[in-house]
């Protein structure tokens, strides 16, 4: 079953298109709107729990979540036993986030040697990078001309508004 | 003994060489040499946060090489030939100042700023007398509450290590000097 959403009324139908299981792929449906402010986005309706507007590419979550697999298989002989379990937990939290958030751009997908899963957007001036240690939440991190991301971190839940917060720091770091 | 952002780590201080010879402490306005190895990168490329493994920083076996006190015999001879002998693809070099590694810092935290870092004239036998390494601060799992918090400060070490270090150079570009001054010992 797919899930309950709302589309606002000011949202109207501009095409539909389903994708395929393709490579061990979720299936999933997509509608194509435009919203009031005139701006084209995709709705995406999946098998699971997930709704989430995205970007043109309504697939990037998707691929960025397969990519975590990658960089788990990379990582893994370098992990002691307490790491691997971290990076089980933080790759499920990670993927419930990217639901969230509207991928525009393609991130960098990474799992550290502690576990930690990492995705990271980076242009030249700065940079935004999302940790996750399995532990229900996010720590958020940027990087400007005056800040290092060791030094710019907030703690936030897994939620839609969460993603909304990211989405808005990312349309700002690529403006 | 802490490592915060007011003074230098504790083993910044003193010399870490095996014979408590060679060049001395790593001073902040010198530049760092971090050979690359992975075949993955090429010249004009960034690093990127998997360059900088956490495990090894922890450790303290995170090498990299003193600029003025490396020669272009130093790297072939103890750097580059050992490596090809193991299979690794060499791709480069990156640069950086000392006193940009030095300030990653985590200044908000709870029990006064926190560095990221210590850069230290880690010499041991069979080492040439310019290597260094980059070593985390002894003290800083003391400063978190759990393991998760901890991970992710190393994680966002590194992510700003690679942001810190330049771009690919050939090894010619990475100024290396033609003969190194003598040491103390």
């Amino acid at each position: 079953m797919y899930s309950l959403v709302t589309i606002p009324l000011t949202a109207m139908l501009f095409s539909t298109y389903v994708a395929g299981d393709t490579a061990g792929v979720q299936v999933y449906h997509s509608v194509e709107v435009i919203n009031s402010y005139g701006k084209h986005m995709t709705l995406e309706l999946r098998h699971d729990e997930y709704v989430s507007l995205t970007g043109v590419d309504g697939r990037s979550a998707l691929y960025t979540s397969s990519e975590f697999d990658k960089a788990l298989l990379d990582v893994k002989p370098r992990l002691d036993e307490v790491a691997v379990t971290t990076a089980a937990l933080a790759i499920e939290d990670a993927k419930q986030l990217l639901s969230f958030i509207a991928l525009k751009y393609q991130p960098w997908v990474d799992i550290t040697e502690d576990g930690i899963a990492i995705i990271q957007w980076r242009v030249e001036k700065g940079g935004i990078a999302l940790l996750f240690a399995g532990d229900n939440s996010v720590t958020v991190s940027e990087r400007t001309a005056e800040t290092n991301y060791v030094d710019s971190a907030n703690d936030y839940d897994l939620s839609i508004k969460t993603g909304s917060v990211i989405s808005a720091s990312l349309r700002n770091l690529y403006s | 003994m802490t490592c915060d952002a007011r003074r230098p780590c504790p083993r910044e201080s003193v010399t870490q060489h095996f014979r408590k010879a060679g060049y001395g402490v790593v001073s902040d306005d010198e530049t760092v040499i971090f050979v690359v190895f992975d075949g993955m990168v090429g010249i004009g490329d960034r690093l990127n946060r998997k360059h900088f493994d956490t495990t090894k920083i922890k450790n303290g076996d995170l090498s990299i090489a003193r600029q003025r006190y490396t020669t272009m015999d130093d790297m072939n001879t103890v750097i580059i030939e050992p490596a090809k002998q193991t299979g690794r693809v060499l791709n480069g070099a990156v640069i950086a100042q000392v006193d940009k590694l030095r300030s990653i810092v985590r200044t908000q935290a709870p029990a006064g700023p926190l560095r990221g870092v210590c850069v230290i004239d880690k010499v041991q036998n069979g080492d040439h007398d310019g290597h260094a390494a980059l070593i985390g601060c002894a003290d800083q799992a003391a400063r978190f509450t759990n393991p998760q918090s901890l991970g992710k400060f190393r994680g966002q070490i590194a992510l700003d290590l690679a942001d810190k270090f330049s771009e690919v150079k050939s090894l010619d570009a990475v100024g290396i000097v033609a003969s190194s001054p003598s040491t103390g010992g």
